[in-house]
């Protein structure tokens, strides 16, 4: 259900940005950013609607970079 | 996005006031200065810091010299080469990204724990990321302007409820002065150095800010006026409340405001103080997610930021609902592979583009900004146009 509605907002959102960007002079490039970041938003919100698990990415990023922290010693 | 000098300039007052705020605002929520090893001394280092940080400012201010009519990321861009400039821009994006995620994060925890218990965090995410989806759409002067009257309310009304703690606070919580422990001093200095992810954004908004020559060492001031602020606020909370109160809490500055009372007056005002901060945390992630707009849309080779404003909106937000598991957490990241990655980005990246771009010449025919902007003045003037005349009609 959750996901349904996240396509159908997604979809208002398309239609309404879409149309702004053409009406005011946006080229091929604006376009085809536009709708390749709205691809990648919706992925990422149907994700999260439909609950699939995703690593939190500052602690990955940070687990990654633990080493050279522990050289500054803080903790 | 459009270039740098036909874009809408923001004076030097408010960008200052701006940036102070995104130095300052995470003290309201999660108080990261209080993560550092030093203890109850961490305020020494939040001074000793701004010495680095000065250091910064002046790196900044030399990448900036390099073209001053030139945003950051055309600049890497047009003198890296577009390939190299293309992997930093979007490097650079995706690190203002997770900061604006992070904040947006810290923001809606507070929320969520102490006023809004009931409300699922996609809520109170959603509407502060549509306040910053919104202002960012309006341009940089717009929320500039903005950041003078919101920064100059919060200072006077938390400066004021200051008076209000004076009376309650014992010298003795805050002996010894002087801490034992020098090392854990000098890498607390480092770490409240990795938090000024400010001065980055400081990089990317000045070529659009009216700066004149002699006015530049106020710039070099901003990092004192804001650290002695943090540093003031955390003597406050340790000569009250005492530090082993103050350091099993989750929110610092919270935990002291609900200590203050105004006696039947206002027995509790710190729901009131909270909607205050959450204005200015709409600033700082405003600030943030601009950057990271600035940076995206010079990768993608766009006239505008605008039209990227919407999707990369819900990005945030899906982002800011999945950065951290717990709490706990994000004390881990600050203080440990995040602290290496904010120095990385905040002092080491642009002294190395600095040292490499000033003596790069432009590559012939790169786009100079002015070519750029009469590309973007069509489409981003006539959308902020029509948005001030939405308003105007609204007024009429």
């Amino acid at each position: 259900m959750a996901a349904v509605g996240v396509v159908f907002l997604f979809g208002f959102l398309f239609l309404y940005e879409y149309s702004r960007v053409r009406r005011f002079g946006g080229g091929a490039r604006e376009m085809s950013a536009f709708a390749g970041l709205m691809i990648i938003a919706l992925a990422f919100a149907l994700a999260l609607a439909l609950g699939v698990e995703m690593p939190p990415p500052a602690q990955v990023l940070g687990a990654l970079l633990e080493k050279p922290a522990r050289l500054i010693s803080l903790r | 996005m459009k270039g740098a000098d036909t874009m809408e300039k923001t004076s030097l007052l408010s960008l200052i006031l701006w940036m102070i705020a995104v130095r300052v605002t995470p003290m309201f929520f999660s108080f990261p200065e209080f993560d550092a090893s030093a203890g109850e001394a961490s305020w020494i280092a939040v001074i000793l810091s701004t010495i680095p940080v000065t250091l910064g400012v002046w790196v900044v201010l030399k990448l900036w010299q390099v073209d001053p009519q030139r945003s950051i990321p055309e600049l890497i861009r047009d003198r890296a080469g577009r390939v190299v400039g293309n992997a930093v821009n979007l490097m650079l994006a995706g690190y203002f990204m997770l900061a604006a995620a992070i904040s947006l994060w810290e923001l809606d925890d507070v929320l969520v724990t102490t006023i809004f218990t009931r409300t699922p965090s996609v809520a109170v995410s959603g509407a502060m990321a549509l306040v910053v989806v919104i202002a960012v759409r309006q341009g940089i002067e717009v929320i500039s302007r903005t950041a003078i009257f919101l920064v100059a309310g919060g200072m006077l009304s938390t400066g004021l409820l200051t008076l209000i703690w004076l009376p309650d606070v014992t010298l003795d919580f805050l002996l010894p002065l002087f801490p034992v422990d020098v090392g854990a001093l000098i890498s607390s200095t480092i770490y409240h150095a990795s938090l000024v992810d400010v001065l980055l954004v400081f990089a990317f908004l000045l070529p659009f800010t009216e700066v004149k020559p002699e006015n530049m060492r106020f710039l070099y001031a901003s990092p004192w006026i804001a650290h002695s602020i943090i540093a003031l606020a955390m003597l406050f909370c340790i000569g009250v409340l005492s530090f082993p109160v103050i350091d099993k809490e989750n929110f610092e500055y919270l935990a002291l405001v609900r200590q203050a009372s105004l006696g039947t007056f206002l027995e509790r005002f710190d729901p009131l103080i909270l909607t205050g901060w959450t204005v200015l945390g709409y600033l700082r992630i405003s600030a943030l997610f601009l950057s990271a707009l600035i940076a995206l849309s010079t990768v993608l080779g766009l006239s505008d930021y605008r039209a990227l404003t919407i999707p990369m909106g819900i990005i945030l937000l899906c982002l800011s609902l999945i950065v951290f598991d717990t709490f706990p957490a994000r004390e881990e990241y600050m203080t440990g592979g995040g602290m290496v990655l904010n120095l990385v980005f905040i002092y080491v990246l642009p002294l190395l583009l600095w040292l490499v771009l000033r003596n790069t010449h432009d590559p012939a025919g790169a786009p100079r900004p002015t070519a750029a902007a009469d590309r973007g003045v069509s489409a981003s003037d006539a959308m902020s146009a029509e948005t001030n005349s939405g308003q105007k009609e609204a007024g009429a």
